[in-house]
């Protein structure tokens, strides 16, 4: 009889928990699934929704021609190198802000507030602004630099630079957001590893290089990760900052994606660059996870 | 036992029912044509929408009908009137089409003809040779063009007498004015791809270049081309050095404020509207419109807009209705005399108050010959092709070679895969 009870209670158990868990995918099923499903379907097309007697099955073309098309390849690669730069710079600078801000002075509080300012900007209004302040001749950073004697930069005007500017522009807004994740982290630690280490005569570098960051170490991957995928989607700073100019200096993915399935309203080649488009960032955050699960076996 | 109605009482019944019926004669009287239906009509933000909203108050007192203009910028216009049409969207009653979108957007547009037949509209008004450019595709009247922009420049009266007419003259000019050393420019250029393209098309077709033949051949690999190229790149070296990343707004700007002597540009949406306002301009009384110089012909971008009715809609009649004030004579007086709005019609053009403007030039364009680009549902993709290599040519980032076979190559793969309809010429470039 207590076997059967049991047996009762754990199929009433898994019958309630997908009770509970049903609302969720019935959600990601009507947002997520059915879309990119109908998306991947559509790549098979040619299909411009403004010419629905153009319409053919092609197969795999679409896909074909985005290996061939020059401007998606450099797409590619101007987007895996803006997030690698801008990433590497969010990461290297926040983790040091994070360090500085991890005593307890009022201070420190004070400035997490204000460096939050730049993190609540939204990504539009944060691109005009900087659009007006980078203008190589009526923008104010250039008129404080000529008075290091530095003359007038092209921020956004020379294709050598412009890339490196956007850059520039994605840390100043995400590098609060990485520095207060990895504040959490540090003062999440337990006290006792610092008191230890600094009772052990640990310099201040030991206890960061040796205790600080491996800890932390999961916390930074997944920011990483969440970093990398957004630096991957950016589409707002570089639509108003560029329109992805000069040339194709600064063009991107999403941007890309944008113009050839809302300006062109080519769907069928859209969806297979965002099909795609989603496959690399699937991989991309199997690997960061893959990595966070090595190092948290490795922290114990 | 029955009882009768008294004569008193049955007077009293019909005095009541007829002040009923005269109080419905009358409200039936007052009563507007179309009370209590709405339009929405869809604009460029710029001029035209201004203008739109300044008369939907009067449509509606005319009318009974109220007006909702909603406005877009030029570089989001498309897609937002092209995802609506497209799907067969009814938000919209009315939408004011680029002449450029007319041959994607002309499958789900509203015949006009049995409403200009029916309210006998003056066609015999609009410019000859416009209305196909801008309205009229595939032997239907999809909208009413209401304005007509030749591409034309803007130039400092005071340190330009004549403005050349050929390219070398051009250049010479350029060099005398030129003076980056106190931050003066010979000319004022929006860099950026979605204008600058227009820049190259003006003289890439003034030199006698075509992107294809009427049979719709590509003949992008050209001389003409080539040396197009090579002129739009050589205006950078008089340029501010900050114009690759200008658009229109901020090389406007410059020529008003004085640091340019020559502007490239579209003068009716920013350098006519201010520049003799003494609290945007510094230029104010030495500027003026010019020509684009040129070698073979005279011709020049057109840009076009006409208003038309999405097979979707909802409220035709009012649609129509709007249509006729919207592009009738009185009202293009006033959008030239207030919003620089460039008329279509030949009558409003003939007009002493028109005629002796500061704007009065582009007529001259428009005789000259005012082209547009593929007309066909191909041409918003041609035209990005245009953009992208000609950016890429003149910030350096691609040698001429591959510009021009970049071009070449991209219309023969649109042609191949979206060619247009059998019977269609290619009337543009």
């Amino acid at each position: 009889m207590l076997v059967t009870r049991t047996l009762y209670q754990s199929r009433t158990d898994k019958a309630l928990s997908w009770v509970f868990v049903l609302p969720v995918i019935l959600i990601l099923l009507a947002t997520a699934f059915i879309p990119l499903g109908w998306g991947l379907y559509l790549s098979f097309f040619r299909y411009k929704l403004n010419l629905p007697s153009a319409t053919a099955f092609i197969g795999l073309k679409n896909y074909l021609d985005i290996f061939s098309d020059e401007l998606t390849l450099r797409s590619l690669r101007n987007n895996a190198v803006f997030a690698g730069l801008s990433v590497s710079v969010e990461l290297l600078v926040g983790i040091v802000l994070a360090m500085i801000l991890s005593d307890d002075r009022r201070f420190s509080r004070v400035l997490v507030s204000i460096l939050m300012v730049p993190m609540i900007i939204a990504p539009v209004v944060a691109g005009t602004l900087w659009r007006m302040m980078l203008d190589r001749t009526y923008g104010v950073v250039n008129y404080l630099l000529s008075f290091l004697g530095v003359p007038g930069i092209s921020w956004i005007g020379d294709p050598k630079i412009a890339l490196y500017t956007i850059v520039l522009v994605d840390a100043w807004q995400f590098i609060p957001f990485v520095a207060v994740l990895v504040l959490s982290s540090i003062k999440a630690m337990p006290r006792s590893f610092l008191d230890a280490a600094r009772v052990d005569g640990a310099s201040p570098w030991k206890v960061f290089w040796s205790i600080i960051l491996p800890v932390t170490s999961p916390v930074i991957i997944i920011v990483a990760m969440l970093r990398f995928i957004d630096a991957f989607k950016v589409f707002d700073t570089i639509f108003v900052m560029t329109g992805g100019g000069p040339g194709n200096a600064t063009e991107m993915l999403p941007t890309y994606i944008y113009r050839q399935g809302i300006k062109f309203l080519n769907i069928g080649y859209s969806s297979a660059t965002a099909v795609l488009f989603v496959i690399l960032m699937s991989a991309i955050a199997l690997v960061f996870q893959r990595l966070r699960d090595r190092q948290l076996l490795r922290i114990g | 036992m029955k009882t009768r109605m008294s004569p008193s009482s049955t007077g009293r019944l019909i005095s009541i029912a007829l002040v009923l019926l005269l109080v419905v004669a009358g409200a039936a009287i007052g009563q507007k044509k179309f009370a209590g239906k709405s339009i929405r009509v869809l604009y460029f933000s710029a001029t035209y929408a201004d203008a739109a909203k300044e008369y939907a108050k009067e449509f509606e007192a005319q009318t009974g009908a109220k007006v909702e203009v909603v406005d877009f910028p030029y570089t989001t216009l498309y897609e937002k009137m092209g995802l609506a049409l497209s799907s067969g969207d009814s938000s919209y009653d009315a939408v004011t089409p680029a002449c450029q979108w007319d041959g994607e957007f002309e499958p789900f547009m509203t015949d006009l003809t049995p409403y200009i037949n029916r309210d006998k509209f003056d066609s015999n008004d609009i410019i000859p040779g416009l209305w196909e450019q801008s309205g009229k595709w595939n032997n239907h009247i999809m909208g009413i063009p209401f304005s007509n922009t030749p591409q034309t420049l803007a130039y400092r009266t005071d340190l330009i007498k004549k403005m050349p007419t050929n390219w070398d003259d051009f250049f010479a000019l350029c060099d005398k004015l030129n003076n980056p050393a106190k931050g003066f420019y010979a000319l004022a250029i929006p860099g950026v791809k979605e204008q600058f393209d227009g820049l190259w098309m003006m003289v890439d077709w003034s030199i006698g270049g075509r992107w294809a033949d009427k049979n719709w051949n590509v003949t992008i690999d050209s001389p003409e081309t080539r040396k197009s190229l090579d002129i739009a790149k050589r205006w950078m070296k008089y340029a501010d050095p900050a114009a690759p990343a200008w658009g229109l707004g901020e090389s406007d700007a410059a020529f008003l404020n004085g640091n340019a002597a020559i502007a490239f540009s579209w003068p009716t949406l920013g350098i006519a509207p201010n520049g003799d306002d003494p609290a945007k301009s510094k230029v104010v009384g030495k500027w003026a419109i010019g020509l684009i110089p040129y070698e073979k012909n005279g011709v020049t971008v057109l840009s076009s807009w006409d208003i038309g009715i999405p097979k979707a809609a909802i409220n035709k009649d009012v649609a129509w209705e709007w249509i006729k004030m919207y592009t009738s004579k009185e009202k293009q007086l006033i959008n030239f005399q207030k919003y620089s709005i460039l008329p279509s019609r030949i009558s409003v053009w003939a007009l002493p108050q028109v005629k002796n403007s500061k704007l009065y030039p582009h007529w001259q364009a428009s005789q000259q010959g005012a082209v547009i680009w593929w007309r066909i549902p191909a041409g918003t993709m041609a035209e990005t092709y245009v953009r992208d290599s000609v950016s890429n040519y003149i910030t350096d980032q691609w040698d001429q070679d591959k510009a021009v076979s970049y071009m070449e190559d991209g219309f023969k793969k649109l042609l191949a895969d979206y060619p247009p309809a059998k019977g269609v010429l290619n009337t543009g470039r």
